[in-house]
Order: structure tokens, then sequence, then C-alpha cells
């Protein structure tokens, strides 16, 4: 079932946290909303499960308007950031929850009466199988008998997808589940997430900060920031072709380049001590920005052939990857260059490198942070 | 040799505090204890060694048992009836968008008052002529009031034997004064007192609630409060609970300024409490050994009852 939302505004009090929101999410889509903290991103998320109520626009899932619809009705399961597991309930008990408050009527619900219902014994045996079949699963069905106390961070995240997954709801909704992992658990949980998205082939839809979640797990992504919706595109059209100098900025690791730029009356741009190849496709004339990523610049050795200078202030050795940072010439901008191992041998603080730039890669944008399109030049 | 200083200033170091544990706390206790088995009486040099015989008359004497009976009542009722309204007060404050602080204030006005000034105010508006309580029921007599709460508007009811129709026939009750309502009027005054302090405990019970566990249950399809407070609220207030029941029972047990000053144990001993027969027995009739003893029982009462409700609740309550 498609989820939309329609012209979603959210204010508390003169401050916007979600403004005019248009979003179409199709079924069984990964779709993450990303963006920096108080982007408003959670309470979009919020307002879909209808624990927030928008202030206008309106909510649809498979066509029905759900705006008067309230969360226990809406079918959707929402995992926290903080897990929110019930912590007197034991892993099994947490997972039965949304089944026995969907199955079981409320007289079969009752302490000691329910009992004398022959319908509950084999609606809780339906319950118990499902309950065992997501636990194995998710892999902890050694700790159904355990209280979420007693579960190490990881394990816990288990359980709250565990109690999401066990009903079949219209869509997932996540709220920075892994934001309180360490690293090297967060990044298996995202090959873990996205293998279960997968399998069930349900709506996931997924809230975080972190633009290198997004990038690896969704199938759209929504990037988010004050309030707005920048651009809605796959992973890899996001990151190669921003609509935004903001989206440029935001997605990618570490932060595109961003170098002060000048466009000419035929549309050439001029940057720093160089001009791009290829011109402005629209009659824009003045300040823009232009943007290039660490993996388009290289280090050029020897004298010419360069674009500019870059005097080294720091090294950050990734392992398989070097990052230099280092200021250009004129003091003003802080660059950083992807390079090999290799290249950046006897590379040192202090030094002055020349460095090249990938031309046909680099990213244009205009005023209000609109990106600008490029053609190739006439004059070449 | 140095050992054995330090270990000597480690004890020299612990010395006050066991002394002035042993002399303030547990001596009055032992002291007690072993007046409970004499007939002291306070200015005597002397006394004789009863044995049990003070125990044996807290168990067998009539008067002593109806003590036993109305401690027990006025605890039974106060207690349940005090967290109750103590808990749907929280819950109903909690849930307020403003004016919270103004109730909380209004509620834990009776809590700040002292009690014995209070039971003043009590008996004047209890006056059987002249109080404000007779005085307002007389004046709904004859009126729709008196239909009203003669429930005669109910299908199967006669209105003239409700409580309503005859007391205007009659009079209004002696609140204070029989035996049909002595008690019940302490209990009520007791729980007027006590449950804006269960209030304010279970108020801040509330505020340590995760609100992301309630909006959990919400998602996992609690559709109604009930379900939430089943579910979430109740369950995380278990710690709670377990400190206002036991602070509510001691409290009530000890119950004696209202009794003092507006019953003083009748009438026919209906409201006649522990703490007001120790201090019948043990300071208007001097009769210390016997005031004692039920002293020590009052303790042992106090002690096993906290003793067997933290093993009943530990056991089912989840502490996080």
């Amino acid at each position: 079932m498609d989820i939309k939302l329609e012209r979603i505004v959210k204010s508390f009090g003169s401050a916007t946290a979600v403004d005019h929101v248009d979003l179409h999410i199709k079924a069984g889509e990964f779709l993450t909303l990303v963006g920096p903290s108080g982007c408003g991103k959670s309470t979009l998320l919020r307002i879909i499960a209808g624990l927030e109520s928008q202030t206008s626009g309106s909510v649809s899932i498979g066509g029905d308007t759900v705006d008067a619809v309230r969360p226990s009705e809406r079918n959707l399961a929402m995992v926290f950031q903080s897990y929110a597991l019930y912590p007197h309930l034991s892993v099994r008990e947490n997972m039965t929850v949304p089944l026995r408050l969907r199955d079981l009527s409320a007289v079969e619900r009752m302490p000691l009466l329910g009992n004398l219902f022959p319908s509950r014994a084999t609606k809780m045996h339906a319950i118990r199988s499902k309950i065992d079949q997501a636990a194995e699963t998710l892999q902890i069905s050694h700790l159904l008998e355990r209280k979420p106390g007693e579960l190490s961070g990881g394990q816990r995240q288990r359980v709250a997808v565990g109690r999401a997954m066990v009903r079949q709801p219209t869509a997932f909704l996540m709220d920075e589940p892994l934001s309180n992992l360490d690293a090297a658990l967060r990044v298996h949980m995202r090959t873990e997430i996205s293998g279960l998205h997968r399998s069930l082939k349900t709506t996931f839809i997924y809230v975080t900060h972190d633009q290198a979640e997004a990038l690896t797990m969704s199938s759209r992504m929504a990037v988010m920031m004050d309030g707005q919706i920048l651009q809605v595109d796959t992973p890899e059209r996001i990151y190669r072709n921003p609509a935004d100098l903001r989206v440029a900025q935001f997605v990618g690791s570490p932060r595109m380049n961003i170098f002060p730029g000048e466009v000419d009356s035929l549309g050439r741009i001029q940057t720093l001590e160089f001009s791009l190849d290829n011109v402005a496709s629209e009659p824009v004339q003045g300040n823009v920005s232009v943007g290039f990523r660490p993996e388009h610049l290289r280090i050029v050795n020897g004298s010419g052939g360069h674009d500019f200078t870059l005097k080294v202030t720091h090294k950050e050795n990734l392992g398989a990857d070097y990052f230099i940072h280092g200021a250009v010439a004129d003091g003003n901008h802080q660059v950083i260059v992807r390079a090999t191992p290799e290249e950046v041998t006897g590379v040192s603080i202090g030094d002055e490198l020349g460095i090249g730039c990938s031309k046909p890669s680099s990213l244009v944008f205009g005023d209000s942070n609109k990106r600008i399109d490029l053609r190739p030049g006439l004059t070449q | 040799m140095i050992l054995r200083h330090t270990r000597l200033a480690g004890y020299s170091f612990v010395l006050p505090a066991l002394v002035l544990m042993f002399v303030i706390l547990l001596v009055p206790v032992l002291v007690a204890a072993v007046l409970s088995f004499t007939d002291y009486s306070l200015g005597n040099s002397t006394a004789d060694w009863l044995a049990w015989k003070n125990y044996e008359k807290i168990f067998t004497r009539s008067s002593y048992q109806k003590m036993l009976w109305a401690s027990a009542l006025y605890v039974l009722i106060v207690v349940p009836v005090s967290i109750a309204l103590g808990l749907a007060a929280a819950l109903a404050i909690h849930s307020l968008r403003f004016g919270a602080n103004l109730y909380k204030t209004i509620y834990f006005l009776p809590v700040m008052a002292a009690l014995l000034a209070m039971a003043i105010v009590w008996e004047t508006a209890l006056h059987p002529t002249i109080g404000i309580v007779n005085r307002s029921l007389e004046a709904g007599c004859g009126g729709w009031v008196e239909t009203f709460f003669s429930w005669g508007w109910i299908s199967g009811v006669d209105p003239e034997g409700s409580w309503y129709a005859s007391s205007c026939e009659e009079g209004f009750p002696l609140w204070l004064g029989e035996k049909r309502y002595a008690l019940a009027t302490i209990c009520f005054i007791g729980i007027w007192q006590a449950f804006g302090f269960n209030m304010v405990l279970y108020l801040a019970g509330l505020t340590g609630i995760p609100r992301e566990l309630i909006q959990a249950a919400a998602m996992d399809g609690a559709r109604s409060g009930w379900q939430r407070f089943r579910l979430v609220t109740w369950p995380m207030l278990g710690p709670t609970t377990v400190f206002v029941v036991t602070i509510t029972a001691i409290r009530s047990f000890q119950v004696f300024d209202t009794v003092e000053a507006l019953t003083e144990g009748g009438p026919s001993k209906t409201t006649y409490v522990m703490m007001y027969a120790i201090y019948e027995k043990a300071v208007e009739q001097n009769l210390m050994g016997m005031g004692s003893a039920i002293t020590i029982v009052f303790l042992m009462l106090v002690m096993v009852m906290t003793a067997l409700q933290r093993y009943m609740v530990e056991r089912r309550v989840h502490y996080s």
C-alpha cells in the first residue's frame, strides 16, 4: 500500500518543523528521511505514525486518508531510537503484545477469566508459533525468556525489530534505530536491516541523520533541511546529481569542496585560478559555487598541469585511502583531497602540492543554492 | 604492630556511630520490651515481673480485641482508598496541559496542615447541631435534594426507606458519637489527609515513565487509555506503589491526632486504635507495663506487615 503525504505542515508555536512536505512512498520501497538534527524528519515520521498531528495537510495510506485515524488503528509498526521495549516483560512477552492486542478479544485478554475461553488457547498457540518464527529469523530464540534489561544494545535492537515484525504491518517506521549502537555493530546492522527489507518486501520508512546509512540502505532517500524536502531520489542520483548545494554538502563523506566562482556573459565559469571546460546552460551571470568531491581532485606531481596549489595541513589515514586536508594558496579555503597511499608517500604537513580537478565532474550551484546545469563549451 | 594500630583507629572511628545507634535506636526498644513484662508505673522504684500476663490481656480482653480490630479496620480502609484516590488524582493532573501546579498545591494542603489543627476544624464541621455538614444536609430535606438522594427515581427503590429520607425524619447522625459512624468518619478524615501525599509520590513516579513507552503501546495497538495504563503505566509505577503502600500503611497504623481530638477512642471503643491505647495506658493511666506491651505488639505488627509487603511485592515488581 502506498503512503502519500500532501502539503504537510507542522508548527510548534511560531516555529515550523515541517514546511509543506509532499511525499509519495511506494509500496515495498525502503525510503530514508535523512537530514541534520532538527530538520523535521522525526516529526514527519511521527505524523505518519499518528503520534503527532499535523497542523495542516493530509496523510493517506493505501488511498484512504488516515488523518482522523489513531496510531493504534493505522497498522504501522515503529522501532524507536530508545527501542521502547517494555522493561517489565520478557522478550517473548514484548513480542506478544501487538498480536495479543490485535487478535484476542477484550474478554480473552483478561487475566484468569480469559483462560475459560477455548478460543484463547488456539489463538495463543498461533501467536506463539509466529513469535518463534520471527525469533528464529532474527536469531534471538535463545533470548526469548530474558528481560530487556539483561540484553545488550544490539540484542534489544533486534527485539524491537521483532516486535514490529510479528504482526506484518503495512509499513515499518524506524526512528534512528541504529544511533545507540557502537560503530562496528551499526555497520553490521545496516546489512541486516537491508536484508530484512529484501525478505519481508514491506515498506520501510527510515529516519536517520547519518548520510552513510541513507546511501547504503535505501531504495530512495529524501533529504530534508529546515522542514523541507530538498530532493527525493535514489542514493546514486542524490550523490552524483544533487539538485541543491545543501544536499551536495550533506551527502558524501568527507564533505564536498566548495569554491566561489563567477559566470561571465558567455556562461564561462571561473573559479580560484582556473576555469571549467563546460559552460552554464542557462543565462546566469554572477557569483556561483563550484563543488568538487574529494575523489574528483588528484595530486599532480611536478610543475605544471595542476589547477591550483594546496598547502597540506593534515593527513588522514583510512587504510585503503588517505584524505589530504589543506588550504588553498589564498588561505581562505579548506580543501580535502582523496588519494591512494602510494600518492602520498613523501608528502608531509606543510608541503605545497599541485592539485588537478576532474572538471567534467564539477557541480555548479547558483543563487538560492539551486544547481546549474552545464553543457560542453562552444569555444573548445 | 602497625596493623593493630590501624585496627584500633578503625574501631574508634566507628565507635561513636555504634554507641549512638544503640543508645538512641535500640535501647529504647529494649527497655520497652523489658517493661512490657512488668507492671511498672512511672515513679515507682520497683516493679513486679508479670511474664506474659500483659500480652495475654491484649489477646484475650475484649477492650484490647476491639483495639486490634479498630486499627486493622482503619488501615484496611484508609490504605486502599487513599492510594486509589492519590493515583487517580495523579493521573488526572499528569494529563493536564496547564493548571497542574494549582491542583497539586490544593490537594497537598491537608498534608501540610497539622492534623490536630485540622481535627478541630472537622469537629466544628461535624458538630451534630451547629456543624455545617448536618446543617447542609437538613437544608436539603423536603426539597429536590431529598428527592434525588432518596433514589426514588431509580425503579425498584423505595424512597421512604432510604438513608436520606429516614435521616430527615429522625435527624442526621452524630458523626463522631455513634458506633455506626465514628470509625468511618475518622477514616474519612484520614483519607482526606493522606491522599494528597500519595498523589505527589505517584506524580513523581509518572514523570519517570518514558513517553516513548506509551507511544510504543499505542503503535502496538493499545487503543484505549485503560489498555495503555495496564500495559505500561501501572507496571512502571510498581516501585512507587511498593513505597506508597508501605508508607501509607505505617502512617495509618500510627493514627492518633484525630482520635485524641475527636473521639478519645469512643464510642464503645470503636475508634480505640493502638496509638491511642498506648497513650491512654502509658501516659494517662501511668500503666507503663501495659503501654509497653501494646507498643511491642504494634512494632511487631508494623514489621511483619512491611516484611510481608516487601516479600509479596518485590517478586512481582520490576525495578529497572
